[in-house]
């Protein structure tokens, strides 16, 4: 009954041809697959997500994505890349079905750069040269390096003028320079007012700049905040302007107390001005008196005189005039 | 060979598909936001259409009609239209991966356009032969082309032009889609 049927209404020629051109198509797409040459561009994409993208140039090549080229044509081996690390060679020996390398690379990776602080023009030549911005500092300010943050690439070596910056290795000069605060050296320093300690900041801004186009006031909190125990460059990034909104508090990753550490800036720069301001009255209250005292004619030597003086000044005067009255 | 010719010429101008006949409308108003990608999906619709136009004439007259089995054709058809999509996805991946990474999803919408099943369709009371097909589906690859390329140049002047506000967007496209529709219909005078 049920075979009637299908051979009526179902004619087996279009069964055996519809399977029949399923399994050319079929054959066909997957011999197009294989035979063509893959797909590049993701490749080197995928390989590209898994570099560190701190464009240090270690490798040899410009920057990462040319490295992840070269890596796709099989011009560089997977081990060329030490910020990266062992782990990223890994990664890379997974994707790319290589053998796992050790990583090899032309610079100690326990090597930091540390700038030698009283020889700093502050001229900013290294910060722009650093691939992994490890290095903060302003014009004219004294740079310092972040250790956490240096690879070791040397990058910033050549563009100094003065050769103030030294390539150490990090387990043996850790406790001689202290790079860990992350604040400028600035000579400032010594000067400017301390935040309130009351404030416990552990250093973990990552820097993602989330708080940057929250801002209502178009500042820089992350930039502020790198600056935050130096309210003078904190001035000069506008914290004035802040309206301590929490914006940028609410979005930070690491949930940094923004506002109240601008907050607290603030109270700080106020501080300070009114200290200027007050320094600056008195000062001038001073160079008057002293002025004074130095050019101003002696007004008068005597006191104040008494009745008699007067007495006698006015009989003097009577003689002078000739009334005799008596 | 002058028949092919005439074929060719014919379905570009005055038969033109888009303009003429009002088939794949959808990627014509769809894909022509640019000339670079209009371009681009000009050229693999191109050959999606002579490809499966040739390919489904092909499987209509070796297979469909001696085993009396013309009633599957849509089916068919369509699955020989996705297969060479697909193929032309593998090609452009392979040769062009810039080109793919810029027409993304429209690649495999031309699938669904309408006008390539209408190729593939027509054909078959049109053409009498392979090479007949062949050019027909060029023929229509190349006026959907033309169309498409046209109106895109088009769409970015209107992008510069001063539109009153009401016609702004997607109604002034309209109108020009059909004064550009209006100017093929003259071509159908010459045959």
């Amino acid at each position: 009954m049920l075979v009637d049927i299908i051979s009526t209404s179902m004619p087996y020629q279009a069964v055996l041809l519809m399977i029949a051109m399923g399994s050319v198509i079929a054959w066909a797409l997957c011999w197009a697959e294989r035979k063509l040459p893959p797909d590049t561009a993701s490749q080197i994409e995928a390989l590209n997500q898994l570099l560190p993208q701190t464009q240090c140039a270690q490798c040899g090549y410009p920057g990462c994505r040319p490295y992840a080229m070269a890596i796709q044509t099989g011009k560089a081996p997977i081990n060329l890349c030490p910020p990266g690390g062992q782990i990223t060679v890994k990664k890379l020996a997974e994707l790319t079905g290589q053998s796992l390398k050790i990583l090899s690379s032309v610079s100690d990776p326990t090597m930091r750069a540390v700038i030698r602080e009283s020889d700093c023009i502050g001229c900013t030549l290294c910060i722009e040269a650093c691939p992994v911005d490890a290095i903060i500092g302003a014009t004219q300010k004294t740079h310092t390096v972040i250790e956490d943050e240096c690879t070791g690439c040397e990058l910033c070596l050549p563009p100094c003028p003065v050769d103030c910056i030294d390539l150490v290795s990090i387990s043996l000069d850790t406790t001689s320079v202290d790079t860990t605060s992350h604040v400028v050296a600035s000579s400032l320093d010594k000067t400017q007012p301390q935040m309130s300690a009351s404030i416990a900041v552990s250093d973990d801004c990552v820097r993602c700049g989330e708080c940057i186009p929250v801002c209502p006031k178009s500042l820089t909190p992350v930039a502020m905040y790198w600056q935050r125990n130096n309210v003078t460059e904190m001035e000069a990034l506008r914290l004035a302007e802040c309206i301590e909104c929490s914006r940028c508090d609410r979005v930070c990753p690491s949930e940094l107390p923004l506002a109240t550490i601008f907050s607290d800036a603030k109270g700080t720069l106020r501080q300070e001005q009114q200290r200027k301001e007050s320094a600056i009255y008195s000062e001038a209250r001073f160079s008057a008196r002293e002025e004074r005292r130095t050019h101003a004619p002696p007004v008068s030597k005597s006191p104040i005189p008494t009745p008699s003086d007067l007495l006698k000044i006015a009989q003097r005067q009577r003689v002078e005039t000739g009334q005799d009255g008596i | 060979m002058p028949d092919a010719i005439t074929i060719l010429l014919t379905t570009i101008f005055v038969n033109n598909f888009v303009m003429v006949q009002f088939l794949g409308l959808c990627p014509f108003m769809g894909a022509s936001n640019r000339l670079d990608s209009a371009l681009g999906i000009a050229a693999a619709t191109l050959f999606v259409m002579t490809l499966a136009s040739s390919l489904s004439y092909l499987l209509n007259a070796w297979f469909l009609v001696p085993l009396e089995i013309e009633f599957l054709r849509i089916i068919l058809f369509i699955v020989v239209i996705a297969a060479v999509v697909q193929f032309a996805e593998i090609v452009m991946r392979a040769m062009e991966p810039r080109l793919h990474q810029q027409l993304g999803v429209y690649v495999p919408l031309i699938t669904t356009n309408c006008a390539v099943l209408a190729v593939a369709l027509l054909n078959i009371k049109l053409a009498t032969s392979m090479i007949e097909a062949l050019f027909y589906g060029a023929g229509a690859g190349l006026g959907f082309g033309l169309v498409l390329i046209l109106f895109a140049a088009m769409r970015e002047h209107l992008e510069a032009a001063d539109v009153p506000k009401p016609f702004k967007g997607t109604p002034i496209h309209m109108i020009t889609a059909g004064l550009l529709s209006l100017a093929f219909m003259g071509f159908t005078g010459m045959s």
